[in-house]
């Protein structure tokens, strides 16, 4: 139902959570996921689709939340950052590594980075190198040069297939 | 290769205090903050790049539902910049660079504001523009700031008014001519830098609040200097110091950019006319590269005297500093960059004319390596061509000129524990120096030293709570380089506690003592002395209290796992929790520890010879090794791999080391081969966008090694210096040197584009023809 | 369709919304009405037609990316598709948005222009395919009339024996258009060129095919001088843009690098 000013009540799925956000048809997923459900993990960095801070899955695949309008994402599940592991002892073994590794150091591309490797290890639990770069080439980072980035990912891979 | 320490802390690879709020995306970013009744803001910007304003009309604007709030310069008329007092809040009658705020707007929601920005109109009146620092510096230029002479000024710097030159920093030594009439061999080249953008991910935001009843403004915002915010504030609007607080959650990255004030005037500005409710700015990307702060262009001309040995005896040297439309730090960039422009070498002569000069641009403002960037870009590309020019290796070359302990810099300051010929010898053992090139390949390694200049005051508490746990509370801002983790580990090892009971406070000036700024990778040497101070003026209360309640004497007592022991006697012990709680019999109160430091004896610069017996705080020695791979057909450079070589006094922590000397590393190899601001005739940049202007991924950045030494600073925490802009200083050099060593060209410009080398190569092969 | 119709210039529509919404986003487009496709049926097949390809507009660069079918059948356009973009926006970028995006630097226009696909497009009066190389008619404006959607890309079997190549160069190593980019196809009997078609990125301000460079390739020997020759031929008839990425010059010599290399690929192939 729409009122005078446009906005409509829709519910979205997000990590697991049914969640009922107002939005008017123009509004995209990363503001309403940030401003309405609390998810401020899902971070803004552009407004060019070109630096990945805005990552989350949908149905499981990592896409920009910038270029989504909220009303497209009903019906489809949302993982952010928070769907991946509860603090302080249920975390994703992606999680651990990238602390373990000090592959963080501003933390704001962070997020959108796990889910990426997330997705990654779900499709392929033995990537090289060269394959993880190659997934993580939309996402940009700027105080890590990647180094310990992409040593945790493979480390977490390693982990993840004993 | 760090030294085996025996401290609990300090030395350890212990993993980042902030690193679970990261990973799961807790941690709280300005732009994150939710205030009741919090409104949005939206910035009118200016299209033309100079111009008087003749007319504002906001009465639609005002009428669009939503709108709480719309303010100019008028309703604002504030002058802030700590060096030179010169930069408007909001503009007031004229506009110097294209995206200079006009009118400020306060809304319900974003899309009120976005309307209302659509409906302000504004009347220039076009004045000439000047776009070129060279130009500007003519006498004929027209005048970006004529009233330059009236502004408040910190008077170590001399702007000249009348011109549109903001400082003219000058250095005389020794006896120039006479050197130069002595020499083998003169060399004289000239080295521009480009103009870059500093890319935090996250981009600047504030929070502003007034609260008329009060008098209070609280700002939260992505900056990494609050005192100097809050200062800059208060000095801008009159008002004491402490009716102004500022808050700084994590930062999203700095990088230079946030220190000082950049977004918080605009905000303020509204907050003043919102009647309590709390006003949010946030910029765009697009703004963030137009409108927030630069690294402006440097042109350099070198003037370089060298015996037949190649030990440099004079240097003269002009350097000019686009410094854009307002002062930001452009006078600090132009002295201190313009005074390290000698590099780590002992220069018994020296004439330099640093200009920092006004354009109608985007202000310039501090980025990581603070000017040494583009100094090292000219000096060490220079020492290169003057080694192969007397054909010397280029590593022996700066071995004969590597300052040492026991010589003078630039500004006549005597240097001890230095660590330059430690991080070139490490430098050239990972390299493999002496190894034959491959063909088609080429290496370069260059030194650079950068200052961390004096004075800068730091202060830190350390607050036994009554539980016995710990709280440290500085107002260093932790931006991604580790601060709160290192200021922790200092203080567990001062005081002898368990790193697990020690808590580091966000800063807010409310609460946390007043620091100079994140900045100029000064704060592990000063805060951490603070904080070390702090820390050991809790631990000798604590012993003062066991001393009392054990009944033994305090030099039998020792501190550690936040115990206070009895020296050989394992079961005799108090812990913090038991000391902290106030007990009768012990006349003693709560245990709160005090630190403040500022480094020993430091002089300002004399105005006319630049000298002065202490000007920095200590030095950040660096050598950088590069091999890369140049493609004939395209002029493409592909790098293999870099080293870099870091001499950290003491490395708190190494993970945190490494993770900035990679990070440090792959920003400006970025910057040197792919990154470059482009503006039009009009001063319009051409580029605002990722994708326009290109960051290195994942799959650009070349293999790094990091590498830590350790000459111990004796006045450092622990020994220990500064890090963090270190890695970005000798890159663009090395790279450039390392392209001439692989393919013979030499070029002096940056960005090392492939189109730039292919014409250098085309070059080259054409004068070869020529000769033939 | 109706909607397209009705709102005229006012109206937009999208699929991934890759191209579409940056530009909403970056405030260069303001439509009063934002059509969106994802929901439309039929749009998502892609399906291997006798070693041809029919792409549905609702199908990803990821689709695309992850189809073995298409692995197989065009190995080179399924590499080329791996370049583009970023993972993230290849996840839900599409081929038909790709084509009707107009880019001036697109990857996969040129590769699609040599293997002569059409773009199927569905309008109020029927349904009409024009060739992917007509689409564009500037940079960033296609050939599409209000109401019209474009439905599905239809890439007809390679002949037997056909050397497909593609080379381009770019400044960033991921996630960057190319400043200059050669899509080959080639017939050859005995060394001979019977049939070269060429297209090109850098040459002009669109992605074209090269009549110079197919003139000098057709009928000839393959031999390395015909190779430079057509390199050259290119070269001269091209009237590269120049802008802040890279001059004019710059792109001419690229463009030569890179059908060279392209050239070399199909050979080799």
């Amino acid at each position: 139902m729409t009122s005078p000013s446009g906005r409509q009540l829709i519910t979205l799925r997000v990590d697991g959570e049914e969640v009922e956000v107002t939005v008017r048809p123009h509004h995209f997923l990363v503001d309403v996921l940030r401003q309405q459900v609390g998810r401020i993990g899902v971070k803004e960095g552009c407004e060019s689709a070109s630096c990945g801070a805005c990552t989350v899955l949908l149905d499981g695949v990592p896409v920009l939340s910038c270029l989504l309008l909220a009303m497209d994402a009903v019906g489809r599940e949302i993982t952010t950052v928070a769907g991946l592991g509860r603090p302080p002892d249920g975390l994703h073994p992606l999680q651990e590594a990238f602390i373990k590794h000090h592959a963080v150091q501003c933390g704001f591309c962070t997020p959108g980075i796990l889910l990426v490797a997330r997705a990654l290890l779900e499709e392929n639990a033995s990537p090289t190198e060269e394959e993880v770069r190659q997934a993580l080439a939309g996402n940009l980072c700027r105080c890590t040069g990647y180094v310990r980035i992409v040593r945790a990912v493979l480390e977490a891979a390693a982990l993840q297939r004993r | 290769m760090t030294t085996e320490t025996a401290y609990q802390s300090v030395g350890k690879r212990v993993p980042r205090l902030d690193a679970l709020e990261k990973v799961t995306g807790r941690a709280l970013f300005t732009a994150d903050i939710e205030l009741p009744r919090m409104l949005v803001a939206r910035v009118v910007r200016s299209p033309l790049a100079h111009a008087l304003i003749k007319g504002i009309d906001v009465s639609a604007a005002r009428r669009v539902a939503g709108v709480r709030a719309i303010v100019t310069g008028r309703d604002a008329p504030y002058l802030y910049n700590m060096a030179l007092r010169d930069q408007p809040f909001l503009t007031i009658e004229r506009v110097r660079y294209v995206g200079e705020p006009v009118v400020a707007i306060a809304a319900e929601d974003e899309d009120a504001a976005a309307e209302a920005a659509e409906l302000v109109r504004v009347e220039y009146e076009p004045l000439p523009a000047v776009l070129d620092p060279f130009a500007a510096m003519r006498p004929e230029a027209p005048l970006i700031h004529p009233r330059l002479g009236e502004y408040a000024r910190d008077p170590s710097f001399t702007p000249l008014p009348g011109t549109n030159i903001c400082n003219h920093f000058k250095l005389r030594k020794g006896d120039v001519e006479a050197a130069f009439r002595a020499a083998h061999e003169v060399f004289e080249d000239s080295y521009y830098s480009h103009p870059i953008q500093h890319c935090p991910l996250e981009p600047h935001a504030a929070i502003a609040q007034y609260e008329p009843a009060s008098g209070q403004l609280t700002v939260w915002c992505s900056n990494q200097s609050p005192w100097f915010a809050a200062d800059d504030l208060a000095a801008a609007l009159g008002w004491p110091v402490h009716r102004v607080r500022v808050v700084c959650p994590y930062l999203g990255g700095g990088f230079g950019s946030k220190h000082g004030l950049k977004v918080e005037p605009v905000a303020v500005a509204l907050a003043l006319h919102t009647d309590g409710r709390p006003v949010k700015l946030v910029c765009s990307r697009e703004e963030e590269f137009s409108a927030t702060v630069v690294r402006g262009a440097v042109h350099i001309r070198l003037r370089t005297a060298v015996t037949r040995e190649g030990a440099i005896i004079a240097r003269q040297a002009e350097v000019v500093w686009d410094t854009g439309a307002y002062a930001d730090v452009g006078p600090l960039l132009c002295r201190n960059g313009s005074y390290s422009v000698t590099g780590p070498y002992r220069i018994p002569n020296q004439w330099i004319d640093g200009y920092c000069v006004y354009t109608n641009k985007l202000v310039t403002g501090a980025f990581r390596g603070y000017g040494i960037m583009e100094m090292a870009f000219a000096y060490e590309s220079q020492m290169d061509s003057i080694a192969r020019a007397l054909g010397i290796d280029p590593v022996e070359m700066r071995r004969r000129n590597l300052i040492k302990d026991g010589d003078e810099t630039a500004t006549g300051e005597v240097l001890y524990n230095v660590g330059l010929k430690a991080a070139l010898e490490a430098c050239a053992r990972a390299m493999e120096w002496e190894r034959p090139r491959p063909p088609g390949r080429g290496k370069a390694i260059v030194t650079t030293a950068k200052s961390s200049v004096a004075p800068s005051g730091s202060a830190a508490f350390v607050r036994l709570n009554d539980d016995g746990t710990v709280t440290v509370m500085v107002s260093t801002t932790e931006m991604g380089q580790g601060s709160r983790t290192v200021m922790a580990q200092m203080a567990a090892e001062a005081l002898g506690a368990r790193l697990e009971d020690v808590q580091v406070l966000a800063a807010d000036t409310l609460f946390t003592p007043p620091d100079r700024s994140t900045s100029s990778s000064r704060s592990t040497f000063h805060m951490g002395n603070a904080v070390v101070q702090a820390a050991r003026d809790a631990r000798e209360q604590l012993i003062k209290k066991a001393s009392a309640l054990l009944e033994a004497h305090p030099d039998d007592l020792e501190v550690r796992e936040s115990r206070v022991f009895v020296k050989g006697v394992p079961d005799r012990y108090l812990t913090f929790r038991e000391l902290a709680a106030v007990r009768p019999g012990v006349d003693m109160g709560p245990i709160l520890g005090r630190g403040s430091f500022v480094p020993a004896g430091a002089r300002p610069l004399d105005l006319e010879t630049g000298q002065s017996p202490r000007i920095t705080a200590f030095w950040l020695y660096t050598s950088q090794g590069v091999e890369v791979e140049v493609d004939r057909e395209t002029g493409k450079v592909r790098v293999l791999r870099v080293v870099s070589v870091h001499d950290a006094g003491r490395s708190i922590n190494p993970d945190a080391c490494e993770a900035q000397i990679e990070g440090g590393v792959a920003q400006a190899c970025s910057a040197a081969l792919l990154e470059e601001l482009v503006l039009d005739e009009e001063g319009r940049l051409l580029n605002p966008a990722f994708g326009d202007y290109l960051l290195a991924t994942s799959k650009d950045v070349p293999p790094i090694s990091p590498v830590i030494v350790e000459v111990p600073h004796a006045e450092g925490p622990y020994g220990a210096k500064g890090l963090g802009e270190g890695p970005t200083t000798g890159i663009a050099a090395a790279l450039a040197n390392a392209i001439e060593d692989a393919t013979g060209v030499r070029i002096r410009e940056l960005p090392l584009t492939p189109e730039r080398v292919l014409r250098a190569l085309k070059e080259k092969e054409r004068s070869r023809e020529e000769a033939t | 369709m109706r909607l397209s119709r009705d709102y005229g210039p006012e109206a937009v529509a999208k699929m991934g919304g890759c191209t579409v919404m940056v530009a909403v986003r970056r405030g260069l487009l303001r439509p009063k009405v934002v059509i969106g496709l994802h929901c439309l049926p039929g749009l998502d097949a892609l399906r291997v037609t006798d070693g041809g390809l029919l792409v549905g507009a609702g199908v990803t660069l990821r689709s695309l990316e992850r189809s073995t079918e298409v692995a197989s059948a065009l190995p080179v356009l399924w590499r080329t598709v791996r370049t583009v973009a970023s993972p993230l926006v290849r996840n839900m970028a599409t081929l038909v948005g790709n084509v009707t995006s107009a880019l001036p630097d697109s990857d996969l226009v040129p590769l699609l222009a040599v293997l002569g696909a059409t773009l199927t497009v569905r309008g109020p009066e029927g349904e009409r395919s024009l060739p992917v190389g007509e689409v564009s008619q500037a940079p960033y404006r296609h050939a599409l009339a209000p109401g019209e959607l474009a439905t599905a890309i239809a890439i007809p079997a390679p002949p037997p024996g056909l050397r497909l190549a593609y080379a381009r160069f770019t400044l960033r190593e991921a996630f960057d258009r190319p400043l200059a980019a050669a899509a080959v196809a080639l017939r050859l009997a005995d060394g001979v060129c019977h049939e070269a078609r060429v297209a090109l990125v850098g040459a002009g301000p669109l992605p074209a095919r090269s009549g110079a460079a197919e003139a000098a390739l057709q009928g000839q020997p393959l031999t390395p001088e015909a190779l430079a020759r057509a390199s050259e031929a290119a070269m001269e008839s091209a009237a590269p843009p120049s802008d802040y990425r890279a001059s004019a010059d710059y792109r001419r010599h690229l463009v030569g690098v890179v059908l060279r290399r392209a050239l070399g690929e199909a050979l080799a192939s």
